[in-house]
């Protein structure tokens, strides 16, 4: 029992958790028990009374407020439950999470108003002239634009905020959530499913080998880093962020300031990607949207952060794709990319970290007798993965097992999916509270971001770019 | 075991946030002392760069071949 509490302890499992719960209330709708229909989903608005309603007809009669209520209500019980499992101070937590919320969900009905938000297809509909076609998941930006004002111009609410402000549980448990979307969807097309996995390892397994080496070589070579600062930092830039720094820091045995400098610098920079990348991606590769997608996840160096820029770049790069071509992607195949590519590195940088802690062990810092163990790579393996996986695999069993469920699966994954779009939009806001730009230069980052901007906009990015389209060029969602 | 071995969790994600008093970057930065590059950081480098653009063909072919998505 103290084992299972002390599993709960880590935002990893804890996600998972989450996540699992959601899915499983969703799976009560192929089985005639709807318990998630009542969750409040955004839609695009042009009268305000009709922005938000719940997911299910058949709970209709709440109405907006009443869904909103409801979603409310539920996410504040299972987030302050987690917050209690994770041993954070509860009332804290329940305030924070409350202004959070609303924060959110206040930014994400704003991107769907429908001068902002409509795509071509809508337009006429709506009654309205023009649009940005920026479609819903602009409110992800205006979450992110909000909590980057709060966190750099009003550092006491950021504090006030800090305990609820959680951006790695809330990714995390919105991946878990949207493994069983991704399942239905791979049913679909199960060749193109393998294929974007397949693809999608290729292309990790050669970011890891060429982007690991080389950044370690420039930060060595042209900044005089010490080996203690260069492999965090190189697994930092060329990897997966904050968690890759750590572990690698780690395996090498870093001191515990050098891990947490870098992945300082890797969610500001993470941030600074998130808003410029999806919209590049859109003006010049929307004819190639799965080269796209597995772009967001090679270079954007968060799970946060990539995949939001996955969900941003599906939600442009369809809308355009629309508007010019005449071609109507399917929903969900872009972010799947991303989604797919970012968990493959999430799951080898517990192998990489082996691998680096078994050659500084023997090679570069030989100590005698040492020996690591190769339990280190569950150790450092993220759990939150076990969810997505499981959802996916049983989402996709389920729909080829049961064909003649296979819409209400789809229904199901649906209104699981409000929440993983909820997950996101907290993620965003709560990616911008805890960038402090100020606090970093205070701290005299400068020679640590110069190694870390020439290699990310002068080396990674592009290489990201080149893997990406040499692995998914040519590969296209299906149309629907 | 340590369930969080990697404490990854919390304080990591906060990126500048942390208030409590401690080494600043730059003074850790400065008093870095100078590691020339090993022969075996050298391997370490040209191994990883080769066996990336070997598999970079191999993958390629494979993908192609078993896993078009076309």
């Amino acid at each position: 029992m103290s084992r299972v509490r002390a599993l709960l302890r880590s935002e990893d499992w804890m996600s998972v958790c989450v996540g699992l719960l959601v899915f499983l209330l969703a799976m009560g709708l192929p089985f005639g028990v709807d318990l998630l229909g009542w969750a409040a989903k955004p839609a695009v608005w042009v009268d305000a009374g009709k922005a938000v309603g719940p997911m299910s007809k058949a709970y209709a009669a709440l109405g907006p407020a009443g869904s909103l209520g409801a979603t409310f209500l539920f996410l504040l019980a299972l987030m302050t439950l987690a917050a209690k499992g994770l041993g954070l101070d509860v009332r804290r937590f329940a305030t924070g999470f409350s202004l959070l919320f609303a924060a959110s969900f206040l930014c994400l009905l704003a991107g769907h108003f429908a001068y902002v938000a409509a795509t071509p297809d809508q337009i006429a509909g709506l009654g309205i002239r023009w649009s940005l076609k920026l479609t819903g998941e602009a409110g992800f930006i205006l979450a992110l634009l909000a909590g980057l004002a709060v966190g750099n111009f009003s550092p006491a609410t950021a504090r006030r905020l800090e305990t609820a402000t959680r951006p790695e549980l809330f990714i995390k448990s919105a991946i878990v959530i949207m493994g069983a979307s991704l399942g239905t969807k791979a049913v679909e097309a199960l060749g193109l499913a393998s294929a974007v996995m397949f693809r999608g390892l290729a292309a990790i397994v050669e970011a890891y080998l060429i982007y690991w080496a080389v950044v370690y070589f420039v930060a060595r070579r042209f900044f005089g880093f010490s080996r203690e600062w260069a492999a965090p930092l190189a697994s930092g830039i060329s990897i997966c962020g904050v968690s890759a720094a750590i572990a690698t820091g780690g395996a090498i045995r870093a001191r515990p300031v050098v891990p947490i400098m870098v992945s300082s610098l890797v969610v500001i920079f993470a941030v600074v990607e998130l808003v410029l990348l999806p919209f590049a991606a859109n003006a010049f590769l929307y004819r190639e949207p799965m080269v796209a997608g597995a772009w967001m996840g090679l270079a954007v160096k968060t799970d946060g952060g990539a995949m939001a820029s996955g969900a941003i770049t599906e939600s442009l790069i369809r809308a355009r794709a629309l508007a010019e071509l005449g071609i109507q992607w399917k929903e969900g195949w872009i972010l799947m990319t991303t989604t797919t590519v970012k968990v493959f590195i999430d799951v080898f940088i517990g192998v990489w970290a082996f691998i680096l802690a078994v050659i500084w062990c023997t090679a570069i810092e030989r100590r005698p007798g040492e020996r690591v163990s190769p339990v280190e790579i569950w150790q450092r393996f993220p759990k939150f993965v076990l969810g997505y996986a499981a959802t996916f695999l049983l989402m996709l069993g389920l729909s080829l097992a049961l064909p003649g469920l296979q819409r209400e699966l789809a229904a199901a994954a649906g209104e699981a999916n409000v929440f993983r779009q909820l997950f996101f939009a907290l993620t965003f806001f709560a990616i911008g509270v805890v960038t402090n730009f100020r606090k970093l230069r205070e701290e005299g980052i400068g020679k640590l971001a110069a190694v870390y901007v020439l290699c990310l906009f002068g080396f990674i990015i592009w290489v990201g770019l080149f893997i990406s389209w040499i692995f998914f060029h040519g590969v296209h969602p299906p149309v629907v | 075991m340590d369930p969080n071995p990697t404490g990854e969790d919390r304080g990591t994600e906060r990126a500048g946030r942390d208030d409590a008093p401690g080494p600043r970057l730059a003074d850790e930065l400065r008093q870095m002392a100078h590691e020339p590059l090993l022969p075996v950081e050298k391997r370490l480098i040209v191994v990883s760069l080769t066996l990336g653009v070997v598999l970079l063909g191999v993958l390629w072919w494979l993908s192609d071949t078993f896993f078009s998505g076309r």
